[in-house]
């Protein structure tokens, strides 16, 4: 082991080797020199310079300020070299430009003490807005420039520049970039300068007064220095040539892209065949030894960061001496974008030298792309605990409060540092953003260049370093904007720097609001960042006050917080969740109304991913009747669809038939344990087969007495084939046969057997019989011949027996009933077909597409128009409907608007056949014995809950309870009904664990304000002349693209309010609730606030 | 004098907090002391705020630039298990992964805009370039060992445990015991050891198979 232990960054210690970052080194450079004077303002990648500098200030007696800004700093430095101390500016490249100012000037003046400026340029723009190289600021301005190629020059460099700064009289800049800065090295130490200038001002008006007759001559003397430079720099160690005998090809490599050329080189194994220029001062380029190169060899490579900067002086070189060398830079092999590496220059020689690259590149570039893939996204964001976030929140709040109430939207002038975070989803409160300070600047412009709202923010570092100007611009030029000051009381993103305003030893920090009031803005308002509700109203009235408004949000930066907490032993108490409170997972709006509570949400969710099969499978955990269902859903969830408030709901229904069309589902005919009793179930409907599916599936043995031909009910006999072709019926309704259920057709209970016998036989009865037997019309001559009922009608049509033809019918009704008759008679040859209705469209029962679509056909809407009497013709024929006129009169208990008749309005709609869709009713004749108990003015009497019946062992549900409803309800029913009997069974009670099986209310407040319009998938359709004389289905269903698509545009609602708007790395999931990472969650208490359900507490 | 050793390229990742830095200044301090050459640099972006750090050492042999080429790193250590996958392209065929059990999830994952790879994932992108793969809940140990902050020295014991290390134990525990005083000092050696130990058993296991 070697003695380095006590060794530290301002040790006297030459020779000793140290492991230090780049920048560490840079400023041990200056130490050595023996720096007097250091001022900086931060920034990446050149902080820790600084920091290295001031924390060594009082050992090594030195002055190290952090300035105000870069100007400040540079003016602080070019001072005291004036005096005759040596003196050091830093900043990174972005800072120069702001001291850009006395740059241009101060180079003209020269240097006494030894002047130097570090310039961290950020290839690759790690932590910057651009790449700019500013070894061209340093041409402009006349400074020469040093590069270094590692840390160890770095340092070295950084001490020979005071020497060099002196010897010639000049500012100096050191050229690193990020790669130096924030490289690591062992570096072996120098010796350091412990000489200690006493600084003397020595007035010399010609050198020092820029007056334009004493700089003429300055800038003749400027030109001179630098011609001198160029001469010393040709025997400067920094540049050499390593040449190789024969040798076809060289490379000039300046900077770190020296380190990269010479591991390229070893690396392909070309140490032999490439000569080597090293550039140290790439500006003013050394001519001769430049010249001495190009005459070496034929073919040159240019590599260094950012722009070809060396290239073109060497270009101008060879030109001007006449010498002919093919030349390769970023023109042809190397990108002028982005940092370079050992591996760009092995691809540059490898394209130059025609020769494989030493590893395969491209193969890697490939497992990187497969591999992004799966990576998770990490953009940078404010820290759990940082008041930025609450203000962040805030300002989007108040934007759209205002939005809301005047339809207009604020624009957001954002700014840089931690400020830039804000960019990133879910806390966007930044529209534009340039550079330090620009915030506001930019929101002056806004201002007089729109009539809306702007409202700009920065921290208050960078309101110090250059938000004072355009505030007060926006004061003396009458900007009408809102300038928010993010007041953490500390530089945050780049390590904590003191500033004016932050607390400092000994010094009064300077207050926001005192500078904005003494600038004359009169809203001046201080709030707390972690106050949302403050932040947000005065933010609102801030916003609506004309004339500039400040608010300063303060509340000290999290970290420091942190540290200080650990500091006096403080403790921190983490927020928790509590779960019973926490809506996240809750059923949205469309589960909650689906009478199944089918999960729609994660349905759509694996469809948008394109997963169709387990799409289906979560389906039918659920339902085993997607395909019919798909079809002929009444789909009440798409009428409670929040994507309605934006446009239109999603298309729910045809996601699940896409589902069934696109996904692969193996069908599974496993039951549980086989038990004794038997169910007998009345009916093979919906609600039937429902309810056998699950008894079955359960083990029980049941038996379905089906008075009809086929299974199904309404769905067999009701609903046309057009809509529910019956392939697809019979595939879905086989799967119980294939369970195991015993199934008895042609068997009409009351006729074929008697319900008693089923009491006797079987341990339970399912009554289930529906709704077949049609309400009556009720007018005079409805016993004509040619008057038919709706149910009737379609049974007919559905069983293939034979119904009246002729060329007019009339449908008298409005529900799925009618409908489905008018559109079977135009199948069937009618050449005019009316619906009679007596109230108006949108009072229509039927759902609206077969509306639509029975329209599209040809079916003609007689609205308001209430049937009076059928007219009658020959031989008690039905010659036509006479109807009167109705007008819409208060709303009657069913909560539609009353039809009341206009008196003398009647008039005849000629028809041979009229069909009465009134409404159905069940037939419950065979409801004989005790159990004619169970009805009730016509239909079946059983608990809402349970089903239950007042008769032990009989259940009841489906139509025949409620009056012809939906098949998805009476499947509800079916399966509300299984459950009851196996609790019977098992002897527990009924209404016990019963909740959510009714449908209910979403209890989540999802915020659909702001989402993007998007039209819904239009469902394909056979087209209306190909519908007549067939029965083909009319809907064709959502093509596997479409269907996607569709999905996307699913809201996914659930709570995750705190997540959704605060994007916190502290908060998570847990098996579907939110949580609290407590070991990440300083407890700001912001989500809390944001909470609207008070899920989120305090910890212990 | 420096002892020439062969070039040993190591990448150190994990995400913004977990002490991805401090190893590799700890890593540095010790080949120092030990004579050896070291260079290497840090890939931040604005790290500290939550994003991915990626730390490269490079010790011995003629190592000059402060990164590693694709393709040609020896061992990486994966403080958060994603980010060896995410840096995946670096690693020499059949170089050395140690990897920590523990995942950070970003908050993109909960929003709902981000997915994460599932450990089989994982496995089989890393398996892609080596089949030289040590996963150790390094969270775990340290929690064990006395404290959760040092699962990077639970991961620093595992690389010096996967015996490919030119620099001593010794002069390993010296750098930790001169950046952390007294009980943490203790905790952090003993966090240093349970790792070295851990991979030392991993190791043997699969040689007897």
């Amino acid at each position: 082991m070697n003695k380095v232990a006590e060794v530290t960054i301002t040790s006297d210690a030459p020779g000793v080797k140290m492991f230090m970052l780049g920048n560490e080194a840079i400023a041990r450079g200056a130490m050595e020199a023996g720096v007097q004077v250091v001022a900086a303002y931060p920034g990446t990648p050149s902080s820790e310079i600084t920091e290295t500098l001031v924390n060594s200030a009082k050992e090594t007696g030195m002055y190290a300020e952090w300035s105000v800004n870069e100007k400040v700093a540079l003016e602080v430095a070019i001072a005291a070299s004036t005096t005759g101390l040596r003196a050091v500016a830093i900043m990174k490249h972005v800072g120069v430009n702001v001291a850009h100012d006395p740059l241009m000037s101060a180079s003209y003046m020269g240097a006494r003490g030894g002047l130097v400026l570090v310039s961290a340029d950020d290839p690759g723009q790690w932590s910057s807005q651009n790449e700019q190289d500013n070894r061209y600021i340093a041409r402009q301005a006349y400074i020469p420039v040093l590069e270094p190629s590692g840390a160890q020059e770095a340092k070295d460099m950084m001490a020979d520049a005071f020497r060099l700064s002196e010897e010639y009289g000049q500012m100096f800049m050191l050229r690193s970039v990020t790669r130096i800065g924030h490289g690591r090295s062992d570096v072996v130490l120098g010796e350091m300068n412990g000489e200690k200038r006493k600084g003397k001002f020595v007035k010399d008006t010609q050198k020092l007064v820029c007056l334009p007759a004493n700089f003429r001559i300055n800038r003749r003397l400027v030109v001179q220095r630098l011609e001198k430079i160029k001469e010393g720099f040709e025997t400067l160690a920094y540049n050499r040539i390593t040449l190789k005998k024969g040798a076809k090809l060289g490379i000039i490599a300046c900077g770190i892209s020296y380190s990269y050329a010479l591991e390229a080189v070893r690396w392909m194994g070309l140490e032999e065949k490439v000569s080597i220029l090293k550039i140290g001062t790439p500006y003013p380029l050394p001519v001769k030894i430049t010249q001495q190169f190009l005459k070496a060899v034929p073919e040159i490579l240019f590599v260094e960061e950012l722009e070809p900067f060396v290239e073109d002086e060497v270009k101008v070189i060879a030109e001007d001496a006449g010498i002919v060398v093919k030349m390769h830079g970023k023109e042809d092999v190397i990108s002028l974008v982005g940092e370079l590496g050992i591996r760009q220059v092995a691809e540059a020689l490898c394209k130059i030298l025609g020769v494989k690259p030493p590893v395969d590149f491209a193969a890697l570039d490939k497992l990187r792309e497969e591999t992004a893939a799966l990576l998770p996204f990490r953009p940078p964001t404010v820290c759990a605990g940082c008041p930025h976030r609450g203000s962040y929140y805030a300002i989007n709040v108040a934007c759209r409060n205002y939005r809301k109430e005047t339809g207009i939207e604020p624009v957001l002038s954002g700014d840089i540092g931690c400020n830039a975070l804000a960019a990133q989803p879910p806390l966007i409160t930044d529209n534009i953003e340039i550079c330090m300070g620009s915030s506001f600047g930019i929101a002056n412009g806004l201002a007089h260049s729109l009539d809306v709202p702007v409202v700009a923010h920065l921290g208050d570092s960078t309101f110090f370093h250059s938000g004072i100007p355009p505030m007060l611009n926006a004061v003396y030029n009458k900007a009408n904007i809102t300038m928010v000051v993010l007041d953490n009381m500390t530089t945050g993103m780049t390590g904590f720097q003191p500033h004016p305003g932050a607390p400092n030893e000994g010094g009064t920090p300077v207050k926001i609001e005192d500078i904005a009031r003494a600038g004359g803005v009169k809203f001046v308002e201080v709030v707390d960042a972690f106050d949302l509700g403050a932040m947000i109203e005065t933010l609102g009235r801030a916003i609506r006050f004309e004339g500039p408004s400040v608010v300063v949000a303060r509340r000290a930066c999290n970290i420091i917080d942190q540290r200080e907490k650990r500091k006096t032993g403080a403790k921190t108490v983490p927020y928790k969740v509590d779960k019973t409170k926490c809506m996240a997972g809750s059923p949205p709006y469309c589960q909650a109304t689906c009478p199944m509570h089918i999960d729609i949400r994660g349905y759509t969710a694996l469809i948008k991913e394109g997963k169709f099969d387990e799409a289906l499978a979560l389906i039918k955990q659920t339902l085993p009747f997607p395909s019919i269902i798909g079809r002929i859903c009444t789909h009440p969830c798409e009428a409670k669809c929040k994507r309605n408030e934006v446009e239109e709901a999603i298309a729910i229904n045809a996601l699940k038939r896409a589902a069934t069309e696109y996904g692969k589902y193996k069908e599974d005919f496993t039951i549980a344990e086989e038990k004794h009793e038997k169910v007998a179930i009345v009916g093979g409907g919906p609600a039937g087969i429902m309810a056998a599916y699950d008894l079955r599936k359960a083990g029980y043995k049941v038996t379905i007495f089906e008075a009809l031909s086929q299974l199904g009910g309404m769905m067999a006999v009701g609903i046309p084939e057009f809509r529910l072709p019956r392939a697809i019926l019979n595939k879905e309704t086989d799967i119980i046969k294939k369970l195991g259920v015993e199934i008895r057709l042609n068997t009409r209970v009351g006729k074929d057997v008697k319900l008693a016998d089923l009491q006797k036989n079987y341990q339970a009865v399912f009554i289930a019989a529906g709704a077949h037997k049609a309400h009556e019309l009720g007018i005079e001559n409805s016993d004509a011949k040619g008057v038919m009922d709706g149910t009737e009608f379609l049974y007919k049509v559905n069983t293939g027996e034979k119904v009246p033809a002729g060329d007019k019918v009339v449908v008298v009704g409005g529900g799925n009933v009618a409908i489905d008759c008018a559109r079977t008679c135009l199948r069937l040859g009618f050449k005019e077909v009316t619906i009679a209705y007596r109230r108006s469209k949108a009072e229509m029962p039927a759902i609206a597409e077969e509306i639509n679509e029975a329209e599209r056909e040809g079916v003609k809407l007689t609205l308001l128009a209430g049937p009076n009497k059928v007219v009658v013709g020959k031989g008690n024929k039905a010659a036509g409907l006479e109807c009167i006129k109705m007008k819409l009169g208060e709303p009657d208990a069913s909560g539609r608007r009353r039809p009341e008749p206009i008196r003398d309005s009647e008039f005849v709609i000629e028809a041979g056949l009229i069909i009465a869709a009134v409404g159905e009713e069940p037939d419950l004749a065979f409801m004989a014995g005790d159990a004619a108990a169970t009805i009730d003015k016509g239909y079946l009497k059983a608990d809402p809950v349970t089903l239950a019946t007042s008769v032990e062992g009989v259940f009841a549900g489906g139509d025949c309870v409620t009056g012809a409803a939906t098949v998805i309800a009476a499947m509800a029913a079916g399966r509300k009904a299984a459950k009851s009997i196996e609790k019977y069974f098992k002897g527990e009670p009924l209404n016990v664990g019963r909740e959510g099986e009714e449908v209910y209310e979403s209890k989540l407040l999802v915020e659909t304000y702001g989402t993007p319009k998007e039209s819904r998938a239009p469902m394909a359709m056979l087209v209306p002349e190909k519908r007549r004389g067939n029965f083909n289905e009319v809907e064709l269903g959502l093509s596997r693209e479409q269907a996607i698509r569709e999905a996307k545009r699913c809201l996914q609602c659930d709570c995750k309010i705190c997540i959704n708007l605060l994007g916190c790395p502290a908060l998570i999931t847990e098996e579907g609730k939110v949580a609290v990472d407590a070991a990440g969650c300083p407890g700001c208490g912001v989500c809390a606030q944001v909470c609207p359900f008070e899920a989120i507490i305090p910890g212990e | 004098m420096a002892t020439k050793t062969k070039e040993l390229n190591i990448i150190i990742c994990g995400t913004g907090g977990q002490g991805v830095v401090l190893l590799s200044e700890l890593l540095g301090t010790t080949a120092v002391r030990d004579g050896i050459a070291v260079k290497g640099s840090e890939v931040l972006g604005m790290a500290q705020r939550g994003g991915s750090v990626f730390s490269n050492i490079r010790l011995g042999g003629d190592a000059l630039a402060p990164l590693t080429p694709e393709g040609m790193v020896d061992v990486i250590i994966a403080v958060e298990p994603s980010e060896a996958l995410r840096n995946i392209q670096y690693l020499v065929k059949g170089g050395v992964v140690v990897l920590n059990s523990r995942t950070v999830l970003p908050f993109t994952v909960f929003l709902g805009k981000s997915g994460y790879p599932s450990p089989k994932e994982i496995q089989a992108g890393l398996s892609k370039v080596t089949d030289k793969i040590i996963t150790l809940d390094a969270t775990a140990i340290a929690q064990a060992a006395g404290s959760l902050q040092a699962a990077n020295v639970v991961m620093l014991g595992a690389l010096y445990g996967t015996g490919l290390m030119p620099m001593n134990v010794e002069t390993a525990k010296a750098a930790i015991t001169g950046r952390f005083k007294g009980k943490a000092g203790e905790t952090n050696i003993k966090a240093f050891d349970m790792g070295y130990e851990e991979v030392q058993k991993a190791l043997k296991k699969k040689t007897k198979k």
